[in-house]
C-alpha cells in the first residue's frame, strides 16, 4: 500500500515500477520466503553469501530477474535470458524442495498483488491501466513457465532415479561388460 | 551477531519448533530399513521388520531400560560423548553449516538441533538437574516419538563433520550421530543400505559381496582394456605372498563406471613406478559402511585389512581413493585393531624414499599422497594434453579433507595431469568442502530427492564454476562420490561429468613401452585422434 496516490490518466507505470523495482522485489520475497518454516526463512533472508546460502542466492537472483522483466516497458533479449536462467534454477531447486507443483508455483501468483501495491490508482482506461494488465499478463507467462520448467525438472529426476535403478539392479562389472553387458 | 536469527535460542527437538519441521516420514524421506534376517545375520540384537512409516515400530517391550543401558555404557565408555553432551552452549554457529539444512529448509537439520535430540534425554535421564527441572532445564524423558525422531534425522547426517569444523568448542557433532545411530541398533533399527553391505562384507570381504573369482575376473578384463588403450601388458599379483605392499581399494572401484577407470588408472600408476604389489581376494575392500552403523561393525569390516597384511607378509598398505576409508585408517584404525601387525613398518616410497611418518602407527596411506610425492620428485612422465578436452574443478571429499587434511595432495596430481584445472568458491572447498549428500550410507535411491537437496550446496558452486569457468569435469578421490556426484551434477550441473583423480593421471601417464595413444581410460578418442568430437564427450 506504500505510497498510492492518484497517477495522470496520461502516465505510464513503467518509470513507477522502475524507481520501485528494489521494493518490490523484496515484498514479493517476503511472499516466496513464506514457502518455509520461520527459523529457515529467517536465515534464507539474511545471508548474503551466495554459496554458504544458495537457496537465499537463488531467490534473489530470481526476485531480481523477475521485477527487471516487469519494470521495464520493452525487456530486452538481456533481460529474458537473466529471467530463464534463474527462473530455471529457482524451480530446480523447488522441484526436489516440494514434490507439489502447486506449492512450487504458489508465490509466483502473488507477484500480482504485490504489483498493486506499487501502483497509483490508475482507474480502468488510459495508459496506466494498459500497463498494469501487461505487466499481470507477463506474470501469467512467467507462472506458465515455472511450470513448464518445475514439470522439466521432475521429469529429469524421473530420468535419474530410473537410471540409478538400473546401475543397481544391471550392474555392469568390467567382466559382464566385456561379455557385451550394456553400459550403466 | 546478537540479532542474527540463528542465534536466538534453539528449541530442543524438532517436535518443539512449533510446526515448523517437515512431517517426519513423508514418503522419500527415510531409508528403507534392514530386514530381519540381515540384522540376525550381523548378530545384531532384536531382529524384526518393521516399517517407519508404521506408528507401531515392534520395538521390544523393554526397550525404555534397553536404551538408558547402551546410552549409560556409551557415556562410560567415551569420555568424548560425555564432554559433548555437557559442552555445547547453544550458540548456533554450527546451524548454518549442514547441507541438509541449507538444502531442505528443515530446521530439523540445524547441526545443534540434531543433537539436542540425543543431549536433551541425557539431560532427562542421566543428569540430576535435568530430573529436578525438566523442560526448564532442556531435558527430555525417552519416548517412542523421541526414538522415532532420532531415526529420521540422525539419518539425515551423512558425519560429514563441516558443522565440527565451525563449532568454538569443537563438538563433532558426527561422533554424536555416531552414537545414535548405535543406539537405535540396540533395538534392532537400521537401514538395509549400510547393513547389507556390512553382511556382505562378512561373508565375501566386500561390500558388494564380490567372491574372489569374479573380483580376479573384473581386474584381469580391465587389463585387457588398458592392454587395448596402451599396448602394455599388466598382470597384477594377487593374494601373493612376499610384496612390499599391499593394495586395497574401494570395492565400487570393480563395479561400475566412473570408479572402474579410476581402477585402471591405479593399475597403470603401479606399472610406470615398477611397485612391488599385491592385490587381495579377502582385503578386497577399503571402504567400510560398519562405520556408519556402530564401531563394532566398523572394527569387523576394518579388521581383515590387517590380517591380510599379516598374512601375505607385507611392509604396508596402500589405499585406494576412498573418503570414509580414511577417517577409519587414520582415526580409527590403529586403536580399533592395532597395534598393527609387528611385520609392518612405517609406509616408505620404493620409488622417492620419502617416508610416511603421519602413518607410523597405522602403517597405511592414501594413494593420492603416494602419487603427489611420486609428482613432487619427477619420477612420473605425464602428457597433460591427453586432457586437453576436460575442464577440471576438484571436489575435496569430506573424510580425506576435514578426517585427514589431504588437500594440496590431489591438486598437485591434478596440476599434473590436466591443463585446466579451476577451483570452486573458497568457502565450498578444502576444510569447507560441503558434502555430496549421500555419504554415510545415506546413498539409496528410495531418497534421491532430499540426496539432491542435501547436494544442493555442492551442485550449486558447480553450477557456477560451470558457467564461469566452462567446468566439464568434476574429479574426486571417494567411491561414493564417484556414484553419487553422478545424479548430483547430472541435477544441478547438467554436462558436467565425474573422474577419479587416477583415471585422469592414468590418461596422462606414459607408460614404458606404450604405443600410440589415441584413446583415453573410457576408450573415447584423445584431443588430436581420428573421431575426436567437436564438441568433446558432453
Amino acid at each position: 500500500m506504500s505510497g498510492r496516490r492518484i497517477l495522470p490518466s496520461e502516465a505510464s507505470l513503467w518509470p513507477v515500477f522502475a524507481r520501485r523495482r528494489e521494493e518490490i522485489a523484496r515484498r514479493w520475497l517476503e511472499r516466496l520466503y513464506a514457502a518455509y518454516p520461520p527459523k529457515a526463512a529467517a536465515f534464507i533472508a539474511s545471508l548474503a553469501d551466495p554459496f554458504a546460502n544458495p537457496v537465499g542466492d537463488r531467490a534473489r537472483r530470481m526476485a531480481g530477474a523477475f521485477v527487471r522483466v516487469l519494470a521495464s516497458p520493452r525487456p530486452g533479449p538481456e533481460e529474458r535470458e537473466a529471467l530463464a536462467e534463474a527462473l530455471e534454477d529457482w524451480m530446480r531447486l523447488r522441484a526436489v524442495q516440494t514434490p507439489s507443483p502447486e506449492e512450487a508455483v504458489e508465490a509466483f501468483f502473488a507477484m500480482k498483488a504485490v504489483l498493486r501495491e506499487f501502483v497509483p490508482s490508475c482507474g480502468e482506461g488510459g495508459p496506466a491501466a494498459g500497463d498494469l494488465r501487461e505487466a499481470e499478463t507477463r506474470v501469467d507467462r512467467v507462472i506458465l513457465e515455472a511450470f513448464g520448467s518445475y514439470v522439466r525438472c521432475r521429469e529429469t529426476l524421473l530420468a535419474i532415479r530410473a537410471e540409478e535403478a538400473g546401475r543397481r539392479t544391471a550392474p555392469v562389472p568390467p567382466a559382464a561388460r566385456k561379455a557385451g553387458g550394456g553400459r550403466p | 551477531m546478537a540479532e542474527h536469527p540463528l542465534f536466538t535460542p534453539c528449541p530442543l527437538a524438532p517436535a518443539e519448533t512449533g510446526g515448523e519441521s517437515r512431517p517426519l516420514f513423508a514418503p522419500g524421506s527415510f531409508c528403507r530399513p534392514a530386514g530381519k534376517e540381515t540384522v540376525a545375520g550381523l548378530g545384531l540384537p532384536h531382529p524384526h521388520d518393521w516399517n517407519p512409516a508404521d506408528e507401531d515400530w515392534r520395538l521390544p517391550e523393554n526397550w525404555e531400560a534397553i536404551l538408558k543401558a547402551a546410552f549409560r555404557d556409551r557415556l562410560r565408555k567415551y569420555r568424548s560423548l560425555r564432554v559433548f553432551m555437557d559442552i555445547c552452549v547453544r550458540c548456533g554457529a554450527c546451524a548454518d553449516k549442514c547441507h541438509f539444512f541449507l538444502g531442505t529448509g528443515d530446521p530439523g537439520n540445524m547441526p545443534v538441533l540434531r543433537a539436542e535430540l540425543l543431549r536433551s534425554v541425557y539431560r532427562g535421564e542421566f543428569t540430576v538437574a535435568g530430573r529436578l527441572l525438566g523442560k526448564a532445564a532442556g531435558s527430555r524423558r525417552l519416548n517412542a516419538a523421541v526414538v522415532k525422531e532420532w531415526f529420521a534425522y540422525f539419518y539425515q547426517c551423512t558425519e560429514c563433520r563441516r558443522c565440527a569444523l565451525f563449532c568454538p568448542y569443537g563438538i563433532d557433532t558426527a561422533e554424536i550421530t555416531m552414537i545414535a545411530r548405535e543406539l537405535l541398533l540396540e533395538l534392532g533399527l537400521g537401514i538395509n543400505w549400510i547393513l547389507e553391505p556390512v553382511a556382505n562384507c562378512a561373508r565375501s570381504g566386500n561390500h558388494l559381496g564380490l567372491q574372489p573369482q569374479v573380483f580376479r575376473e573384473s581386474v584381469r578384463t580391465l587389463c585387457e582394456d588398458i592392454r587395448d588403450i596402451t599396448g602394455v601388458n599388466i598382470n597384477p599379483p594377487c593374494d601373493e605372498k612376499g610384496h612390499e605392499v599391499l593394495f586395497v581399494a574401494p570395492s565400487g572401484d570393480l563395479y561400475a563406471e566412473p570408479g572402474i577407470y579410476t581402477f585402471m588408472g591405479y593399475l597403470m600408476l603401479f606399472q610406470a613406478v615398477g611397485l612391488d604389489y599385491t592385490l587381495s581376494t579377502r582385503a578386497s575392500e577399503g571402504g567400510n559402511f560398519g562405520l556408519f552403523a556402530s564401531a563394532g561393525l566398523a572394527r569387523k569390516v576394518n579388521a581383515g585389512i590387517y590380517a591380510e597384511a599379516e598374512r601375505l607378509g607385507v611392509r604396508w598398505i596402500l589405499g585406494g581413493e576412498c573418503g570414509h576409508m580414511w577417517r577409519v585408517a587414520h582415526q580409527y584404525m590403529d586403536s580399533m585393531n592395532g597395534p598393527a601387525p609387528a611385520g609392518l613398518e612405517t609406509p616408505r616410497s620404493p620409488v622417492t624414499g620419502t617416508v610416511f611418518r603421519h602413518a607410523a602407527s597405522a602403517k597405511m596411506i592414501h594413494i593420492a599422497e603416494f602419487s603427489a610425492d611420486l609428482v613432487h620428485h619427477g619420477k612420473l612422465r605425464l602428457d597433460p594434453g591427453r586432457n586437453e578436452s576436460l575442464i577440471v574443478t576438484f571436489h575435496d571429499s569430506c573424510n580425506p579433507a576435514r578426517a585427514m587434511g589431504l588437500l594440496e595432495e590431489p591438486r598437485a596430481v591434478l596440476r599434473a595431469a590436466c591443463t585446466h584445472f579451476v577451483e570452486m568458491p573458497e568457502n565450498t572447498i578444502r576444510e569447507r568442502t560441503f558434502c555430496c549428500g549421500s555419504g554415510a550410507g545415506l546413498n539409496s535411491d528410495e531418497i534421491l530427492s532430499l540426496r539432491l537437496q542435501g547436494g544442493l550446496p555442492r551442485g550449486h558452486a558447480l553450477r557456477h564454476v560451470q558457467r564461469r569457468n566452462k567446468v566439464n569435469t568434476l574429479a574426486c578421490i571417494c567411491a561414493i562420490d564417484r556414484v553419487s556426484l553422478r545424479p548430483l551434477a547430472k541435477y544441478w550441473a547438467p554436462g558436467v561429468r565425474v573422474a577419479g583423480l587416477h583415471e585422469l593421471l592414468g590418461n596422462a601417464l606414459i607408460l614404458p613401452g606404450e604405443g600410440e595413444r589415441r584413446l583415453n581410460l573410457r576408450q573415447e578418442p584423445l584431443p588430436g585422434a581420428p573421431g575426436y568430437p567437436a564438441e568433446p564427450f558432453l
